[in-house]
């Protein structure tokens, strides 16, 4: 009996963890030497849910990445401990997997060390991981869930990989947009659909960087949000002038429930966003140059808030 | 040219057990000469100024000695941090004279790009291991080379109350150093101190007003403060 349990246990520790992809989606990026398997997903979940990986306890990575909000939060910015806010808005966490460069400014080229950002933050959990993990190996769950999901491997390492393996599993492609984009021809609305036409239109040129199945083209660029961008974006790891309030272009993926809006919360709605773009922007030197105004009627602009709501997934909600 | 490759070990200083000679890196901050304190009150440039962090790697270490040959220390780093020390052995070079001393303040590409091995899968002893403070970006995966903190009085009350951070990275400021040294190497025990001095890093510096840099925020300072490099770190 024991030994069955035994094996048992280390048959699901061990056991791969089989992610869902949607058959339109790519495949997600999982290095070798960080393979999924439940036991470093379940460690990953049980750190991304427990404050007492800020150093105060106050603040876990949930606090500001809610799973009813897609992963992200419903303020410009979030507060870490202490109150304490940093500059940019809280970004969703779905379909992470799928990223090459981790970060809005793609500072962090891989996501199995990107926790280190938020737990050392003097903004956020601001703990460095060295103290972290002293804290870490003084209780004997995590000790014992560390060995089973790392074996002998330092905590410091295994830490950021946990996180990473828990947040690799926030896959989701089964909005009505996708159903849509699988042939179920009913899935959009008659507002969407013509949403979905201004949307890829030539006039409004959103799918010029929104596109693919996070209406996303990874690519980074100034939108235009300031004249002169208080936030030097893709510049900071660069420290090329050009990158000047460059971001990665933000994923429409559950855009409706990810309000508020732009890398550092500035706009509160929809609406407010498709104003943004109406206007041309505010004429930063690094400016996408696809952003040059355009003219909605009321309707247009109704069908097209009604297209970015077809985008929301209902898995996590 | 003689090239001789030899490892350090860093830590605590321990009674030498080789017959030979080895070398002693230590490690001195100063303020204008004087030996630097945490939490010390300085002046520099008519700013009241504190430090509490000063720290920097050292790579791509080779000594040249009188008779030309080195005495190299490739792949292998020194976190400079005030009263620490790492020692190496000294090989074949006794009574020769170190002419030369030339390092690179920073971490090269290959490490600072965190591709082959991250900070978080490096042994606990390495120092391009996370530390704390810590000499890593949270936010862009590379090192800092060099990092000073403190807090800085703004408002002229003589309260250091304004935290001030200059924090340099990015394989672009990458910066190599040759100084020129006069250090005979004895059989035992034999010393080589990097001196860093804080007021002459901070010579073009205002500190009450340009308060950090975490080099991408503002790059002018940053390269400004690289370039002090020549003038502020010395050997002894």
């Amino acid at each position: 009996m024991l030994f069955a349990l035994a094996v048992f246990c280390f048959q699901s520790c061990t056991s791969e963890y089989v992610l869902d992809i949607p058959n339109h989606f790519p495949r997600p990026i999982i290095p070798d030497e960080n393979r999924l398997t439940q036991a470093r997903v379940d460690l990953g979940k049980k750190l991304f849910f427990d404050p007492n990986i800020s150093i105060d306890s106050t603040v876990s990575c949930a606090t500001c990445h809610k799973p009813e909000l897609a992963f992200s939060d419903n303020v410009s910015i979030s507060a870490g401990v202490n109150g304490s806010r940093n500059k940019r808005n809280a970004t969703s966490l779905i379909n992470t997997a799928f990223l090459r460069e981790v970060n809005k400014d793609g500072g962090v080229t891989k996501l199995d060390i990107q926790a280190l950002v938020p737990i050392e933050d003097k903004h956020e959990m601001n703990i460095p991981i060295v103290k972290l993990v002293k804290r870490l190996e003084q209780d004997e769950e995590y000790v014992s869930l560390f060995e089973k999901a790392y074996g002998n491997a330092s905590f410091i390492y295994a830490t950021p990989r946990a996180l990473a393996s828990y947040i690799r599993t926030l896959i989701q492609g089964d909005s009505a947009y996708d159903r849509y984009l699988l042939g179920d021809q009913n899935a959009l609305s008659s507002p969407a659909l013509r949403g979905k036409r201004l949307f890829e239109s030539d006039s409004l040129a959103c799918r010029n960087c929104h596109s693919g199945y996070d209406l996303t083209d990874y690519s980074y660029q100034n939108n235009g949000l300031y004249q002169d961008s208080p936030d030097f974006g893709r510049a900071l790891i660069t420290l090329d002038s050009l990158d000047r309030g460059k971001f990665r272009v933000a994923k429409l993926r559950n855009v409706a429930i990810t309000a508020p809006y732009m890398y550092d919360g500035s706009l509160r709605t929809l609406s407010e966003v498709i104003d943004h773009y109406a206007t041309g922007g505010k004429n930063h030197p690094n400016q996408s140059q696809h952003i040059k105004g355009f003219v909605l009627t009321k309707s247009d602009k109704e069908d097209l808030i009604r297209f970015l709501e077809s985008l929301t997934d209902s898995t996590y909600l | 040219m003689l090239l001789i490759m030899v490892a350090i070990s860093c830590g605590e200083d321990e009674p030498d057990d080789n017959p030979n000679a080895s070398i002693q890196f230590n490690f001195a901050f100063e303020v204008d000469g004087e030996a630097l304190d945490y939490g010390q009150a300085y002046l520099i440039n008519d700013d009241v100024v504190s430090f509490d962090v000063a720290q920097y790697y050292i790579g791509e270490l080779s000594l040249t000695m009188d008779n030309g040959s080195t005495l190299n220390f490739d792949d292998q780093y020194l976190l400079a941090v005030p009263n620490t020390s790492a020692r190496a052995d000294a090989g074949e070079n006794v009574g020769k004279t170190i002419t030369k001393v030339d390092f690179n303040v920073g971490v090269s590409p290959e490490e600072n790009s965190q591709s082959e091995m991250d900070f978080t899968e490096r042994e606990e002893t390495d120092v391009l291991a996370a530390q704390d403070p810590s000499m890593h970006w949270n936010w862009n995966t590379g090192y800092k080379f060099l990092r000073v903190d403190g807090d800085v009085d703004t408002d002229g009350d003589g309260v250091v109350d304004t935290g001030i951070a200059y924090h340099i990275g990015s394989d672009a400021l990458l910066q190599a150093l040759s100084v020129d040294s006069n250090i005979k190497i004895d059989q035992g025990d034999n010393s080589i101190t990097f001196v860093l001095d804080l007021a002459d890093f901070f010579a073009n510096v205002d500190l009450s007003s340009e308060i950090d840099t975490h080099t991408g925020n503002v790059p002018e300072l940053a390269q400004r403060l690289v370039n002090n490099y020549s003038t502020s770190i010395s050997i002894e």
